[in-house]
């Protein structure tokens, strides 16, 4: 079905209308204990339409050569939507860049990370790479814009016995050619094999060293608390924070969608608005929420880049870097943790932001600035304000992150926090 | 010839095994927050899973169309199955059958007006709440499933999933309650149960629980209720019993399973009867026949406190060559089919609630919890508790807030000494695979009690 045949179509019938068209070109290979398990490959098309007349909004994919009628339907019955303000009418021009992705065979690529990882005594490895190449066009009433992404994502969790290490990274297209197979496969092993003496350390407050993967993953856990439709719902710590203090004077965080390093890469949203480096918090001041243009209206803000029309949401988040060597934030810490990975963060209480999250991949006991040996069974119980206001240092290296549904895209550097909960089972 | 017979001639002629499998899903979304509507979604999709197996095993996830236009999809499929990696799968068929479940008020003949209807009216009872969302869901699916081994599988059902969180603000303090409930049927399910009574209960031990107090750490007798009975169920008897993951399968992901080998192992005490059904009519993990066109039927993942049968797709069952016990599922048309749970749970025992408390001095009752969470070997465990109350002297008590349990698989259920003879269950989405596939579940069980256990 053709756009421009829909877009015809919607103008009759709505006030305003977003289509979304994805052309998509994905394969994966999966592989677990050295070996392939499995290679998929995804090569479709998606057509996503969102449309308004006065406060009334629906959405829905556009498969069957009947979806007017449906949607006329859905806008009949559905009641106001209060919240909603309308899409950006303001369209800046913005213009693409086609970069066709090297013909990598991610067969070999995942040849060359199991070889590494086992002459790194990661004995055992399994992950996967995706290779992915999109193209999405989206047509307003106001414009029509499209652009081309391209890039890869490497998983690779090497075990040694019972200890392992992860690596989960991305590349944007600009940053394909630098894909270092060698290095992450040694990565993941070093890290599984940096064994010592398992220990059993008491519950308490200790400070702990965030790897860039552990503080993607609590970040992505966090970060739609920033989004203005959570802030709306009355389910954030941030809420009526704007220009308050929320975390460390050395703590600074970004939405950065225009960095092509990444696969976050994404120079318009959903309504077309061109994107930017957005400051959420600066200096660990709040600064901005996310916002569409219909969020920022109804809040008084300017949108921010981030539509989801309906639910602002983050592209590519960055936590600034700072300016000490990860060996230097080690020696800072007389009695604590090193932890590289964590997963499966959970609320108890969202308004508060209280959860827990179970740290894996590298868990690691400080003494008086050394790696005295590993941990296993602790879980980090706090609160995002209390870890982001606690932030006491932070590495001059960052590492573009990904991992599953735990990290999101993101640029993210290792953090010391201080006077962190730690508990575990009994 | 119809279009998967087409596709799957052509992609058999070059393969050991191949099978192919079309869903065509209907679906429809509303949500209401804090008294208004949102947002509503409609999607229509449809397409077809083509896997080949020859060197290795490969997937490719095609839309309808011609078959000139999908030719060279096919092709790539079959180059790919030639490369170099694990092959070895369950290629049992010579099935020929179909399953149809759309209970007595279809969810195709609901308008959408009814559906708002619906929220509006949870909407309302919650009316004075801080916090409220309220989602419903629902989704029609016609599956046709194929294989060179010559399976033929029609299945046709409706699935509903209605969803709250409330939170609830006073003095400063917040308590919020999320809760899923969800049906392999028809619209007939909102008659069948008291959500306003649910609903109602929910809100008024929030609203207590803001006043609580929590509890001196420490050892307590337990009484969990059937949320707990079946969280447990789900994180810590299902999740490690499926096969794929104790060989590794998922181990970047949601990682492996403290369970290492097929040999029978002790788990806890003699009353841990775990069993995983996906034939329990009207659950929310509902079929008859899996997504690998295997036909349903009841596992004892544990029994008498031992380990006894994994959950199977074809590919693990492949490894363990047998045959798979019908776990394959896939979430949508366009995901690959994992060794997934359908509805887990306690088996009942025959204590009543009285009877579980009446011999208990100095002990805690958690009815439900908040948050929770596990390991990625799905042995060291959390679970916050949200409506709980002490237990002296045999009798229901006070109600205290957030009592924390934080154990480990093992320790749980050797603790284990009582189960209830209620059953009941609550509904979930669960996830697993890259990408990540959340399919529908029911977890549960009876009241159950546990001795000496730390609670903090």
């Amino acid at each position: 079905m053709n756009i421009n045949n829909i877009s015809e179509e919607l103008k009759k019938s709505f006030d305003e209308y977003s289509i979304e068209n994805i052309k998509e070109n994905i394969e994966e290979l999966r592989f677990s204990n050295n070996s392939m398990d499995i290679y998929n490959i995804w090569d479709y098309n998606d057509i996503n339409i969102f449309v308004s007349k006065n406060k009334k909004i629906a959405s829905m994919n556009v498969k069957d050569n009947d979806y007017l009628k449906k949607l006329n339907e859905i806008i009949k019955y559905v009641p106001d939507n209060n919240s909603y303000y309308g899409m950006n009418p303001d369209i800046k021009e913005y213009k693409d860049n086609i970069h066709e992705i090297d013909n990598n065979d991610i067969y070999d690529l995942f040849n060359q990370l199991i070889d590494s990882a086992i002459k790194n005594n990661g004995n055992k490895n399994s992950g996967l790479i995706y290779k992915i190449s999109t193209e999405t066009t989206i047509k307003t009433k106001y414009g029509e814009k499209t652009f081309h992404n391209n890039g890869i994502e490497i998983v690779i969790r090497s075990f040694n016995n019972n200890f392992s290490g992860q690596e989960g990274l991305h590349f944007g297209y600009n940053a394909i050619k630098k894909i270092d197979p060698y290095k992450i496969g040694e990565e993941a092993a070093i890290t599984s094999n940096i064994t010592g003496k398992t220990l059993n350390i008491p519950e308490g407050k200790y400070d702990v060293l965030l790897s860039p993967e552990f503080s993607g993953s609590i970040i992505t856990a966090n970060i739609d608390s920033l989004s203005y439709y959570n802030i709306d719902s009355g389910l954030s710590p941030f809420i009526d924070k704007i220009n308050t203090k929320v975390g460390s004077n050395k703590l600074s965080i970004y939405d950065d969608p225009l960095n092509n390093n990444g696969i976050g890469f994404r120079p318009f949203d959903d309504e077309n608005t061109n994107t930017n480096k957005v400051n959420l918090i600066s200096n660990g001041v709040l600064k901005s929420y996310m916002h569409s243009y219909s969020t920022a209206s109804e809040s008084g803000y300017k949108t921010t880049g981030n539509a989801g029309i309906i639910y602002p949401h983050p592209w590519q988040i960055h936590v600034k870097s700072g300016n000490k060597h990860i060996s230097d934030l080690i020696n800072d810490i007389d009695n604590g943790f090193y932890i590289k990975n964590s997963w499966y963060t959970r609320f108890q209480d969202e308004k508060s932001g209280t959860f827990s999250t179970v740290p894996r991949d590298g868990v690691f006991y400080i003494k008086n600035g050394k790696i005295v040996g590993t941990v296993s069974g602790i879980r980090i119980s706090d609160s995002i304000l209390n870890i982001l206001n606690n932030i006491d240092d932070i590495s001059d290296e960052e590492k573009y992150v990904k991992w599953w549904n735990e990290i999101n895209s993101s640029i993210m550097p290792s953090m010391i926090a201080r006077n962190i909960n730690i508990t575990k089972g009994f | 010839m119809n279009l998967i017979d087409k596709i799957l001639e052509y992609i058999s002629k070059d393969s050991k095994f191949a099978d192919v499998r079309f869903i065509d899903k209907t679906e429809n979304s509303i949500q209401f927050r804090n008294g208004e509507f949102i947002d509503s979604y409609y999607n229509h999709d449809s397409g077809y899973a083509v896997r080949s197996v020859n060197n290795s095993i490969s997937m490719g996830f095609i839309r309808e169309s011609s078959f000139e236009e999908i030719r060279k999809d096919l092709d790539n499929i079959l180059k790919k199955s030639k490369m170099k990696g694990k092959n070895k799968i369950d290629d049992s068929g010579n099935i020929k059958d179909s399953w149809k479940y759309l209970g007595n008020k279809k969810v195709s003949d609901v308008s959408i007006e009814d559906k708002i209807g619906i929220l509006k009216h949870f909407d309302y009872i919650m009316s004075d709440i801080h916090v409220k969302i309220n989602n419903l869901n629902d989704e029609v699916v016609n599956e046709i499933y194929v294989n060179s081994s010559g399976s033929e599988i029609n299945s046709q059902y409706s699935r509903i999933i209605y969803y709250y969180m409330i939170g609830i603000l006073e003095n400063n303090e917040f308590e919020q309650s999320s809760k899923e409930f969800g049906t392999t049927s028809g619209y007939e399910y909102f008659d069948k149960i008291n959500f306003d009574g649910k609903i109602n209960n929910d809100i008024s031990s929030l609203k207590k629980s803001v006043h609580s107090k929590q509890i001196k750490p420490g050892k307590y007798d337990l009484v969990i209720g059937p949320e707990i009975s079946g969280i447990v169920s789900h994180e810590s008897s299902g999740h490690p019993m499926e096969y794929d993951r104790i060989i590794g399968r998922e181990a970047a992901q949601a990682g492996e399973s403290f369970i290492k080998n097929t040999k029978p192992l002790k788990i806890g005490s003699k009353y841990v009867n775990i069993i995983d059904d996906p034939t329990v009519k009207e659950s929310y993990g509902y079929y008859l026949y899996d997504d690998e066109g295997t036909k349903a039927r009841k596992r004892y993942l544990y029994k008498n406190g031992y380990t006894n049968e994994f959950i199977l797709n074809r590919e693990s069952a492949g490894i363990l060559n047998v045959k798979s016990n019908g776990g394959g599922r896939a979430s949508e048309w366009n995901m690959e089919p994992l060794a997934r749970m359908s509805t887990t749970y306690i088996e009942p025992g025959d204590y009543s609630f009285e009877e579980l408390v009446s011999d208990i001095k100095n002990g805690i009752y958690i009815k439900d919890f908040t948050e929770w969470n596990i390991d990625d070997i799905r042995f060291n465990e959390k679970y916050v508790g949200k409506e709980a109350y002490r237990i002296v002297n045999g009798k229901i008590g006070e109600q205290i807030r957030r009592p924390v349990i934080e154990t480990n698989t093992i320790n749980f259920f050797s603790s284990l000494d009582a189960v209830g003879n209620d059953l009941n269950f609550s509904a979930g989405i669960c996830g697993k695979g890259d990408p990540e596939q959340g399919v529908n579940v029911w977890m549960g069980g009876p009241h159950a009690r546990l001795r000496s256990v730390y609670i903090k």
